[in-house]
């Protein structure tokens, strides 16, 4: 690792760290009620009471950007899981066996993968309407042929090696051979995948619920916080600066540490 | 010769997978679109009338049959909730958001290929520690909110255009440019930062290689061997990046279109899933993928000619 | 017409310096074949770069004196040793695939020394081009002069670098390592093309090369390098038959098989 890629790293640790710390701040207990509208604190400013100040209802920022962190970070690890989870049976399979099963597979993976994934998520809740569960599946869906590549291509890798075939020789079977001798090797492309998958699926997630596919209001998500906020763009920027700068510290964090993980 | 028609058959294969899966898996979906648009307390008698005019009375795939044959005439049925033609819905929006799109990859391509050109000639130097720490930092801002600010900076603090006071194409094509401008931008700004750094490194990887020596054995200046050697094998993977980008900015102004109030296809797909409009939908879906694929093959006949080693 | 002495490279680390070429000394006269050999390693192919001006890293650090036709290469101006290189000065390397530009085409590539050297036009650049890879005897010259680098063989390739090299009539062509990444026949094809050519065209080569056997069928004077040190020069057939030095000993007992067999 050269000092740049150190520092990088150093970086997107710091800021993944922040994000946690936020993440987990959420969960436990927000300073106020994320949606407790309070009239005498409409377009309160930033104070001590209030860190980001309060937004048209009188509800507390802060708050409110706590949470979002938290289902972002919900949705994007249920979508990577997901991802991965499918991602690397179809890919460990193909990979593996090969033959028609793979062609077909791949094709349509290849299919898949030219859309982008905030389309095929479009399409999806078009199909099956929208909600937060529904927005897990419709991600989780259009993550899972990225991982497919990722790991088939590895396994082929590991597969062709001669210990595997020297392990073959002594009457593994396959289950075995895939279980013990494959999957711990997968280990480093996914971590490294992972992490730009959790940079993808953030992005998504805040798309998404930018054009209000995400979480139901009137709980908060990044996205929609935005999408609202910009009515007041000419008045109080503020209200929108706060969920916008923290979509792009999370980025930015993940980008980072996937950038370098590994390396 | 053969290599594009071959090309073309397969995208034709694509384009016809896309829509079987599309049809028939808004057709399975559990609802009836007569109820939803009469609602449950019309009678039976006026629901089966109008299953009878939507044409959903008939086996699948005879409908199936029918709309497909109507999409390559370029008529895809009719809007549930506009009941006028989606054709005539979407015609107008499909230039917009095409517009759009096109203007962004241009506006990538203009600024990033210099830049990254700058970036490999400044590599190691302060100003490119400052240019690469600028271009992770604006990979890592989404379009919409990159959006949001530069309506902030330009429409509002600098007055250089009016937020939501979209002009069509059709009334005023040079007003229409000067708005989407600043979207077509905010698209093309993380891009922007991937293409000029996927470009630096490009260059000082090719650098590095054996054929700049040869180069310069043969008494050609810096410059000369860099813009008549290095430049050209540089830019082989950044014309792939591009390709693959363009489905990318597509997807991209589909959201851009919402924050700066632009009437193309992304504002009325987001109607027409909330409205459950499934001609709407099925259509505009059809047409990113047609989108998509034809821009994927350009850039394989584009990539075919930067790139001689690619055999047919 | 070419004098290095004392000619010496260092190349500096962050916190080490290591000697790569120390005090080489060498002369070659118009027409001259000199060969230089050694392992890799030994300074043979950096003391043939910086003959070529192609040692302009900021990392490193040249003395001594390397004349050609009375200039200095190691001081002049860029412009003069540009105006020089390619024109007055050629080079082959090892790779002749990794060495041409993979999305120009042979022509282009061939004619490139014309572009910058001279100012004849296209048709006349293209009839030069063309009996230049004719002269390397290569069989379908048009048909090659069409063609990318990739669509051909690794031999065909070595003598389009060589007619790219020879298309300005250079008064040396420096030669590193030109068939090592041959076939033993085409190895031997390619020396018997630079013997003809130097016949011919009059035009000294510094051959360099870790193979003996290929350096005695072509040279009449040899270098012996190791360690950035020469360690014996002198007449090719000379040291061949009775070696001084140990080292020269051990390089010639590495060829394998009789070595005339090999080359003739």
């Amino acid at each position: 690792m050269n000092k740049a890629t150190k520092m990088k790293f150093i970086t997107g640790l710091v800021i993944t760290g922040i994000v946690l710390i936020m993440t987990i701040w959420g969960i436990i207990k927000t300073p106020y009620d994320p949606c407790e509208m309070n009239a005498s604190a409409k377009y309160a400013g930033m104070s001590i009471k209030h860190l980001f100040g309060c937004d048209q209802f009188g509800r507390d920022i802060f708050s409110r950007v706590l949470v979002g962190v938290r289902e972002t970070m919900f949705i994007s690890a249920c979508v990577v899981l997901i991802g991965v989870f499918f991602g690397t049976i179809f890919g460990t399979v193909t990979g593996y066996y090969g033959g028609w099963l793979d062609e077909i597979l791949m094709r349509l993976n290849d299919a898949v993968l030219a859309f982008p994934s905030i389309l095929l998520a479009l399409v999806v809740i078009g199909l099956f309407g929208g909600g937060k569960y529904q927005l897990i599946a419709a991600l989780g869906i259009a993550f899972v042929p990225s991982f497919a590549r990722i790991v088939r291509g590895e396994v082929l890798k590991i597969r062709n090696l001669d210990y595997i075939n020297a392990v073959k020789l002594y009457g593994a079977s396959d289950a075995r051979i895939i279980v013990v001798h494959i999957l711990p090797n997968l280990k480093t492309v996914l971590l490294s995948s992972i992490v730009i998958g959790f940079n993808n699926a953030v992005l998504a997630e805040a798309g998404m619920s930018y054009l209000g596919m995400g979480v139901a209001p009137p709980d908060p998500a990044l996205g929609r916080m935005l999408s609202e906020a910009q009515a007041f763009i000419f008045t109080t920027p503020r209200i929108a600066l706060f969920p916008g700068l923290v979509i792009v510290l999370m980025i930015l964090g993940f980008s980072l540490l996937g950038d370098t993980v590994g390396k | 010769m053969k290599y594009v028609i071959k090309k073309v058959t397969t995208m034709i294969i694509t384009l016809f997978f896309v829509s079987v899966l599309v049809f028939f898996s808004f057709s399975l979906i559990p609802g009836n679109p007569a109820i939803s648009k009469l609602g449950t307390e019309a009678t039976p008698e006026r629901i089966a009338a109008l299953e009878h005019e939507m044409g959903l009375d008939r086996p699948l795939l005879e409908r199936f049959g029918n709309w497909i044959l109507g999409v390559v005439r370029g008529d895809f049925g009719t809007s549930y909730s506009y009941s006028q033609s989606v054709t005539g819905l979407l015609a107008e929006k499909i230039g917009t958001t095409l517009l759009l799109s096109v203007m962004a990859i241009i506006i990538c391509v203009i600024i990033a290929i210099p830049l990254g050109i700058f970036m490999a000639r400044k590599s190691d130097s302060k100003l490119d520690i400052i240019l690469s720490g600028a271009n992770q930092l604006i990979m890592a801002v989404p379009s919409f909110f990159s959006g949001i600010l530069i309506t902030l900076i330009f429409g509002i603090v600098f007055r250089l255009f009016t937020p939501g006071l979209f002009v069509s194409y059709h009334t005023n094509f040079f007003k229409c440019i000067g708005y989407l401008f600043f979207p077509a931008f905010s698209i093309a700004l993380p891009k922007i930062s991937m293409v000029s750094k996927l470009l630096k490194d490009n260059v000082l990887k090719e650098s590095e290689k054996e054929y700049v020596r040869t180069a310069y054995s043969r008494g050609n200046a810096t410059k000369t061997v860099f813009y008549k050697h290095v430049l050209g094998n540089a830019l082989i993977p950044v014309i792939t990046f591009l390709g693959m980008t363009f489905a990318d900015i597509i997807a991209g102004s589909i959201i851009v279109e919402q924050v700066f109030s632009i009437p193309g296809l992304g504002r009325i797909l987001l109607t027409s899933i909330s409205g459950r409009d499934y001609p709407v939908i099925e259509a505009i879906i059809l047409l990113l993928a047609f989108f998509v694929v034809l821009s994927n093959l350009i850039v394989d006949l584009l990539y075919h000619k930067f790139d001689p080693r690619i055999h047919v | 017409m070419l004098k290095v002495e004392d000619l010496c490279i260092k190349i500096h680390d962050k916190n080490s310096t290591a000697t790569v070429v120390k005090d080489v000394d060498l002369e070659m006269k118009k027409g001259d074949i000199l060969g230089i050999v050694g392992e890799s390693g030994s300074g043979k192919t950096m003391t043939a770069l910086a003959i070529a001006g192609l040692l302009s890293r900021h990392d490193m650090e040249k003395s001594g004196h390397i004349i050609f036709e009375r200039i200095n290469l190691l001081e002049c101006e860029r412009r003069v040793l540009r105006k020089i290189q390619g024109s007055e000065i050629s080079m082959i390397f090892q790779e002749p695939l990794n060495s041409l530009n993979p999305i120009r085409k042979v022509g282009w590539l061939v004619e490139e020394s014309l572009r910058i050297h001279t100012t004849l036009d296209k048709a006349e650049r293209r009839e030069r081009a063309i009996k230049a890879l004719r002269d390397v005897e290569l069989d379908d010259p048009e048909a090659v002069y069409n063609s990318y680098p990739h669509e051909l063989s690794g031999g065909m390739r070595q003598r389009v670098m060589i007619a790219a090299a020879m298309i300005s009539m250079p008064k040396l062509l420096i030669a590193d390592e030109p068939t090592t990444a041959l076939d033993v026949t085409i190895q031997a094809q390619i020396v018997e093309l630079l013997k003809k050519i130097n016949r011919e065209s009059g035009v000294a080569i510094l051959f360099i090369s870790h193979d003996l056997s290929l350096v005695n069928a072509l040279c009449e004077n040899v270098l012996v390098m190791k360690n950035g040190l020469v360690v014996e020069s002198g007449n090719c057939q000379n040291i061949f038959d009775n070696p001084k030095e140990e080292y020269t000993k051990k390089l010639i007992a590495a060829i394998p098989g009789n070595p005339f067999d090999r080359i003739k």
